[in-house]
């Protein structure tokens, strides 16, 4: 079993490289090949994450750990986001809707379909990339360059197993929980807004006519997706660090952004797929 | 005496690290502070240049009292003082040579260019010359160090402040970097404060030595009064052996 | 800082200590962000600025930003269509599915958006940098070689974020427009030039500098935290990982909180 990681030598002295011959189609194809061989290397380390499960590796106190620092840990970070983007939401389409129909009737409808299908878990997942994912990287990097995962491997332990495993079940269990929490978070918000704001009564807005199984279903397999993205992405960022201390930062850049563009790419193609498989009513 | 540190007591926490620490240095000497590791020794120098404030005593730089100096005013003691920190501690985003080119700028108002040409002549002078353009993490330890010895004396200073130069280094680096800093002082009259647990360099190039022990000077004197003291907790120290009265 | 021995806090108060303790934090931190700022408007009149650190950071995160952003306003625009597309498809409105784009996209998601990005992108970068550097010693280096590290490190970083947030918007406003109108076209058959004819007659020019304001009061919130958790980095490589982690939670509860104010001061 490989893991992708750059041997880390920072104590290498300078030494002139030997160039290799620079040809033009190599530089036109470098970055598609560095992409395609990124993504190689996320869906090994994906396959490999899926086989240790598959054998039970899976260190069940390093779970719980993992569940509640992802979980508990940014349950508050998430309750503020959503409360703000649910009232937000509300504001904002509330105004929209006005300067074209009077009637805002069918806004909480609307709205709360928007939020079941898109915003509840792409937010969260978001959301959760930036504090999670910047921590798995950035632990798993510095345990890189201080060779600890080195260490680990020397005492027969599996650093996929060891660290990937656990992150990436609580990831994929606990984002799902936060984005029904979210949905619920930015409904209450934004019930909240519409009264004060637009003087919707309670009952109008909570109108769930327009959200069928199909939106929760899609609202499932986002989070469970992008569950399963932002770990591994993080992981993976983590695990290929080099260059010390600049390069655990890198990691850990790299690892947010990353991991949020996955889920915004990953976003667009499930919301095309729902729109297909799962018309609209 | 250029510098006086007077009754000096520092704690983190609960952790007396100096506890009344009294020590001069003449000008022009090689001065080395030694002792085990954690006792207090980079603590004790990083005072001089207001990187840390004493809770009790005083520090003269120059028959000025530095160690309540605000952070303004001490700009210039700092650059009568320079200071060689320990992991040589260069600035990675920049090459070596923008490194030292860094305080040209800053402080003789050089413009970048005439900077960078001064600061190349200056890292000729400690051989470091094919590595201009080099970034400090491409850099073994030894390399760094030059750079970093380069760098600090920049400004030409009075004197000059050397936190563990030797440690980590090969035997070969160490020996070269000792060698600076004896010229500094032969040649330059610069007055420097070594930090150091390295015994080669200790008996190599030390006027006088200062050692701590437990938040005290244990024993100052020179390299041969050293050798010849009676006090075991010394002499454990300097023929390093694992075992004895020093309590680490 | 050394723990004493603490007495067992009576159960029925833990909660209420670890929310003291926690409101406690937030105070402490948002009032040294107050130090900070006010530290870094004192050394902007007159203003001495480094223009090789200027430049070098306008660089490093204005130029490596634009791939990020583009792809993600690119996703973006995308998406809202998709979600419209319900909405239009019910209400039979195709005609306006620009406007109604375009609506969301300047005044709300664009500018949020691509503030969470830059945020996880420069913010989170530029604490580990800082943090590194407090960490390697670097920040005592400039010290004693008598150079203030706020002024010569500090303000270069905030004033880049700033302007390159902003100018990254505008880029952004015009990639997401681009992907909107594809979408719209793929999914909905609407052409260029019905999606640019409501776009452009019903958007107000109040809508565009809305999202403009908004993008510069995030650069500032950004900016201001990713630095403030930079410096203020204790505990080596692990606190360096932890103060990047909260740069990017602060920055994004800030981004929210004044996203929120902005939407219903600024209608």
């Amino acid at each position: 079993m490989t893991i992708h990681a750059q041997p880390v030598d920072t104590h290498a002295e300078l030494e002139p490289s030997a160039a290799s011959e620079p040809s033009a189609l190599k530089t036109l194809t470098a970055p598609f090949s560095a992409f395609g061989s990124d993504l190689y290397g996320l869906y090994t380390l994906l396959k490999q994450t899926l086989q240790a499960i598959a054998r039970g590796q899976v260190d069940r106190e390093s779970l719980v750990a993992q569940c509640y620092s992802v979980g508990n840990g940014s349950v508050l970070f998430i309750t503020v986001t959503m409360t703000v983007l649910g009232m937000i939401m509300v504001v904002q389409s509330g105004l929209q809707t006005q300067r074209v129909i009077p009637e805002l009737s069918l806004l909480g409808a609307n709205i709360i379909q928007l939020l079941a299908r898109e915003f509840a878990p792409t937010v969260c997942a978001m959301m959760l990339a930036t504090r999670v994912g910047a921590g798995i990287a950035a632990e798993i990097g510095s345990m890189v360059v201080t060779d600890q995962v080195d260490a680990l491997r020397m005492s027969g332990a599996q650093p996929v197993a060891y660290l990937v495993v656990p992150r990436f079940i609580a990831c994929v269990v606990m984002l799902t929980a936060l984005t029904f929490w979210s949905l619920f978070v930015a409904l209450v918000a934004g019930t909240f807004a519409a009264n004060t704001v637009f003087d919707l009564n309670v009952s109008t807005f909570i109108n769930f006519s327009f959200v069928g199984m199909s939106d929760y279903v899609v609202m499932i397999l986002k989070a469970v997706v992008f569950g399963m993205a932002i770990p591994i992405v993080s992981s993976q960022r983590g695990l290929t660090t080099f260059g010390g201390s600049e390069g655990v930062g890198w990691a850990t850049t790299n690892a947010v952004v990353h991991s949020s563009v996955a889920i915004l790419l990953l976003d667009l193609l499930l919301s095309i797929f729902g729109y297909l498989v799962f018309p609209p009513l | 005496m250029p510098i006086h540190f007077q009754n000096l007591h520092k704690a983190f926490g609960d952790k007396h690290v100096l506890r009344g620490v009294d020590i001069e240095v003449r000008n022009g000497e090689c001065f080395f502070v030694i002792g085990a590791s954690g006792v207090g020794k980079s603590v004790l120098i990083k005072h001089l240049v207001g990187l840390l404030r004493p809770d009790a005593g005083d520090i003269y730089l120059d028959g000025e009292e530095v160690s309540r100096l605000s952070e303004k005013a001490l700009y210039p003691v700092r650059k009568k003082c320079a200071m060689v920190f320990q992991n040589s501690t260069l600035f990675d985003s920049m090459s070596c040579v923008e490194n030292v080119a860094l305080p040209l700028r800053t402080h003789k108002g050089l413009s970048m260019h005439d900077a960078l040409i001064e600061a190349e002549r200056r890292l000729e002078q400690v051989h470091m010359h094919e590595f201009c353009k080099a970034f400090p993490a491409e850099l073994g330890d030894g390399l760094r160090k030059r750079v970093a010895i380069a760098r600090a004396l920049t400004l030409d200073p009075q004197y000059v402040l050397f936190d563990e130069p030797t440690t980590s280094l090969d035997p070969i680096s160490a020996r070269r970097v000792d060698k600076l800093i004896l010229e500094l002082s032969r040649n330059y009259g610069v007055t420097s404060i070594v930090v150091s647990h390295d015994l080669t360099s200790i008996f190599t190039i030390a006027d006088r030595i200062a050692m701590l022990y437990q938040g005290h000077v244990r024993m100052l004197g020179t390299p041969n009064q050293f050798r010849s003291s009676p006090d075991p907790v010394v002499q454990q120290f300097i023929t390093g052996q694992a075992e004895g009265p020093m309590e680490v | 800082m050394s723990e004493t021995v603490r007495s067992e806090t009576p159960f029925g108060l833990i909660v209420p200590e670890r929310m003291g303790k926690a409101v406690l934090g937030i105070a402490e931190q948002v009032g040294g962000m107050g130090v900070l700022t006010g530290q870094l408007v004192a050394r902007m009149l007159p203003p001495r600025i480094d223009r090789f650190e200027l430049i070098r950071n306008m660089h490093k995160m204005g130029v490596r930003s634009v791939g990020i952003v583009s792809s993600t306003a690119l996703f973006t625009g995308g998406t809202i269509i998709i979600q419209a597309a319900p909405l239009v498809v019910r209400f039979g409105a195709t005609a306006i599915i620009g406007w109604a784009a375009g609506f969301a996209m300047l005044r709300e998601v664009a500018p949020l958006l691509i503030a969470l990005m830059f945020s996880g992108r420069v913010g989170a970068n530029n604490t580990a940098e800082l943090g590194t550097m407090v960490v390697t010693d670097q920040l005592d280096a400039l010290r004693a070689l008598a150079i203030d590290p706020i002024s010569y490190l500090i303000l270069p970083r905030v004033i880049s974020m700033i302007v390159m947030l902003f100018a990254l918007n505008v880029i952004g406003d015009l990639v997401a427009l681009t992907g909107a109108v594809i979408g719209a076209n793929a999914l909905l058959d609407v052409d260029f030039a019905l999606f640019m004819d409501s776009f452009l007659t019903m958007l107000e020019a109040w809508d565009f500098v809305l999202s403009m304001i908004k993008s510069l009061a995030f650069g500032v919130m950004i900016a201001i935290t990713s630095c403030y958790f930079g410096l203020t980095v204790t505990g080596g490589a692990p606190g360096v990982g932890r103060a990047v982690n909260s740069s990017v939670v602060a920055a994004a509860i800030g981004i929210f909180v004044m996203d929120y104010f902005s939407t219903f001061v600024l209608k």
